[in-house]
């Protein structure tokens, strides 16, 4: 005869079995906030992907937390990142938060207020613009490996030969040299204007260039103004009126492959492409701040690292934020990458450094010089759907699906039923 | 006893086993695949059909915010999701009439087994095994605007490609036709599976009467064909409705949202609004749409069955 199961068998089974699980699950739990293990969530093939694997293990030597990385596609990140913090299960520990999910995501309850960890002297060490791009509602919310913005990259060869010297300091002069160098295959500039975030900054920029922004100090969006009138009629003006610039919808790897093929003249891009544009250009360029209607520069964002909320070892994710943006390390990312760092102490390092050549320090101290002379985006939960909208608008009327008129009233009722929730 | 067991053939010098304790065998070892299926599929519909009657605040909070119907209304209101939804139905129509000309056409060429049809046949297939992104991604060379593949083709002949995206309607027949690439090499194998297992006697007795390629083709394929195509179409709607990956990475899409869809929309509103709920609530109308659809289908194949 068989052994039967009955149910009060299978239960009190059950039940025992449960009971050991959680109370095997509960050392293991703690066991893991204290041995100190964490999962940080980057951008796959991103600088500072590649260059916190390869630092990883000093971390881990100095705290004794040891390191996973999570790399995620571009496009998925934000997404990856929303689920993660939804479900509350702590997939991630630390976040790679580019500066426009902060606001939104610190509203949401998804990172830390890291503000304790931050001394006051640490706190100097950063540059004004790049705490501000880090903080929201007094609180601090991510510490920056990066605060930059689109410098703009010139081809000094190109600009000899048309009887110029970059770069353009106006719009006025930004049209005429991108006029005088559109010829035998090469355009002057490239206006990008696929619907999407990339090119939504571009039409930012070009509202703060024009001296005012897409919302005011009082938080109302200022979509359908001057300087969106004229932001746009800069933009059409540049492809349709002069021939400067090719007509379609663009996007950033349409410029950079543009511009690394030698085909343009005048690239307003991020610091990071000045790493990849040494070797295969085939012609002299420098880099220098994007001009403006009645303010030079482009938007200034960072990136950085951002504890989650949720993390089960949120002591060890701080500790990763910390380090990570530490003075050595930002130091280190400046000089492997070429990139401008938020760091006043890194930055004089990075000065002080025979190993790094005098034509990369110049265009590490181009890039912070944009950057300083720029603004940053508006801190601000909405900032994704506005930039949204942008998209809308810039698509719209690049692609005369829509005259400028229509597409700024349309832009600013949608701005503000997205500032109204 | 014996005749219990008599239709169960067993292998040489194994015991047949009952039918009961082979029933509850099958349970048992069926039932933690069936568990992890229903976790993994049931739980995350259930949860938006749920999250879909209430507030956004409980996606955050999970804390239940029952607000009845609101959030349809929302949605159903909102004008980029009527627009959405008004491009996803245009792709899917057009995508639909164009799969079932182009499938038909390739599948009946292949089927005739020239010369080098097999070769044919494994490269129509290719399509398959390459990710959606990745296919959208290749056409996005092939369209760019200014240096794209037909652009570049365009002028070594001396003239220019048109802006594909730049164009609200060459940037809707640009999602077409990566669509249609990447859902044509499922249609060509169903229906020349579908074609092969065609009985041979009424074609041949048409051909004997002297029906012409055109009649027998109209008249005795295509209604025998009726069932596959009717496959077809439930698979292929509830695939076509839900469309991403190609606008996505095609037109973000623009220009001024002309070529977003459904899907797109769904994304937006959750993960740039953060609108959870009315996300939810567009998604179970995105099923509601694609079950009514499919449903569609399925009836034209039961009418056939019927008349059958």
């Amino acid at each position: 005869m068989g052994t039967k199961l009955s149910r009060r068998r299978f239960l009190t089974t059950t039940a025992a079995a449960g009971a050991g699980l959680y109370l095997g699950a509960r050392p293991l739990r703690y066991a893991r906030a204290a041995g100190g293990k964490i999962t940080i969530g980057t951008e796959a093939g991103s600088p500072y992907d590649t260059f916190y694997k390869k630092h990883a293990a000093e971390f881990t030597k100095a705290t004794g937390v040891e390191v996973t990385f999570n790399a995620i596609p571009h496009d998925n990140i934000r997404q990856q990142f929303v689920q993660d913090a939804l479900s509350g299960a702590g997939g991630f520990d630390v976040y790679i938060a580019d500066q426009v999910w902060l606001p939104e995501f610190y509203e949401k309850g998804f990172i830390a207020d890291i503000s304790k960890q931050l001394s006051d002297a640490d706190k100097a060490d950063f540059s004004k613009t790049a705490i501000e791009t880090v903080s929201y509602k007094g609180a601090v919310v991510a510490l920056p490996i990066m605060v930059h913005n689109c410098a703009m990259y010139y081809r000094t060869d190109l600009l000899k030969a048309a009887g110029l010297a970059g770069p353009p300091k106006t719009w006025d002069e930004y049209r005429q040299y991108a006029k005088a160098t559109t010829k035998d295959g090469v355009w002057g500039t490239m206006i990008l204007s696929k619907q999407g975030i990339e090119a939504s900054t571009r039409l930012n920029s070009f509202y703060q260039q024009a001296g005012a922004d897409i919302i005011d100090a009082s938080g109302k969006p200022t979509i359908d103004t001057d300087a969106g009138h004229a932001a746009l009629e800069f933009m059409t003006k540049m492809v349709f009126e002069d021939k400067a610039a090719p007509e379609g919808v663009l996007e950033l790897p349409d410029m950079q492959g543009a511009w690394l093929d030698g085909k343009l003249a005048l690239a307003p891009v991020w610091p990071y492409l000045y790493s990849l544009a040494k070797e295969p250009l085939g012609g002299k360029f420098a880099i220098g701040t994007s001009p403006g209607l009645k303010r030079p520069a482009g938007t200034v964002y960072s990136w950085g690292f951002a504890a989650a909320a949720g993390s089960k070892n949120p002591e060890a994710a701080a500790a990763w934020v910390k380090w990570a943006t530490d003075s050595e390390q930002l130091y280190n990312f400046g000089k492997e990458w070429l990139n401008p760092v938020p760091r006043k102490s890194a930055i004089d390092k990075i000065g002080a450094d025979s190993s790094i050549s005098d034509s990369d320090k110049a265009a590490i101290a181009a890039f912070a010089e944009s950057a300083a002379a720029g603004t940053s985006m508006p801190m601000i939960p909405q900032y994704s759907q506005l930039l949204e909208i942008l998209g809308i608008i810039q698509s719209g009327v690049m692609s005369k699906a829509v005259s400028i008129d229509d597409a700024l009233k349309d832009g600013q009722q949608r701005a503000e039923a997205a500032m109204a929730g | 006893m014996q005749s219990e067991v008599a239709d169960i053939p067993a292998e040489p010098g194994t015991i047949p086993l009952r039918p009961r304790r082979r029933g509850r065998t099958g349970i048992a070892l069926t039932t933690p695949a069936l568990l992890v299926l229903a976790a993994a599929m049931l739980y995350p519909i259930g949860y938006t059909i749920w999250l879909s009657f209430n507030s956004s605040r409980t996606a955050l909070s999970g804390t239940p915010d029952f607000v009845w119907l609101a959030n349809f209304l929302k949605i159903a209101a909102n004008r980029d999701f009527q627009a959405a939804l008004l491009q996803t139905v245009g792709i899917v129509a057009a995508s639909a009439l164009l799969e079932a000309i182009l499938g038909l056409s390739i599948a009946l060429a292949l089927h005739r087994a020239l010369a080098g049809s097999r070769i044919f046949q494994t490269i129509f297939a290719l399509p398959l095994m390459i990710a959606p992104v990745v296919g959208a991604l290749a056409w996005r060379f092939v369209f760019a605007d200014g240096y794209g593949l037909i652009d570049t083709i365009a002028r070594d002949f001396g003239g220019e490609g048109p802006l594909w995206f730049a164009d609200v309607w060459l940037a809707r027949a640009a999602v077409v036709i990566a669509n249609l690439w990447l859902a044509l090499p499922f249609d060509i194998l169903v229906l020349l599976a579908g074609l092969t297992a065609l009985p041979t006697e009424p074609l041949e007795a048409a051909r004997v009467d002297g029906a012409s390629p055109a009649q027998i083709l109209t008249r005795i394929m295509l209604p025998l064909l009726k069932p596959v195509i009717a496959i077809i179409l439930v698979t292929r709607f509830a695939d076509a409705f839900r469309i991403f990956d190609v606008v996505y990475v095609l037109t973000g899409s623009g220009p001024a949202n002309r070529t977003d869809v459904l899907s797109t929309f769904i994304y937006r509103q959750m993960f740039t609004n953060f609108d959870f709920a009315g996300g939810a609530a567009a998604s179970v109308l995105l099923v509601i749409l694609t079950s009514a659809a499919s449903l569609a289908a399925v009836l034209l194949l039961r009418e056939r069955q019927g008349r059958a």
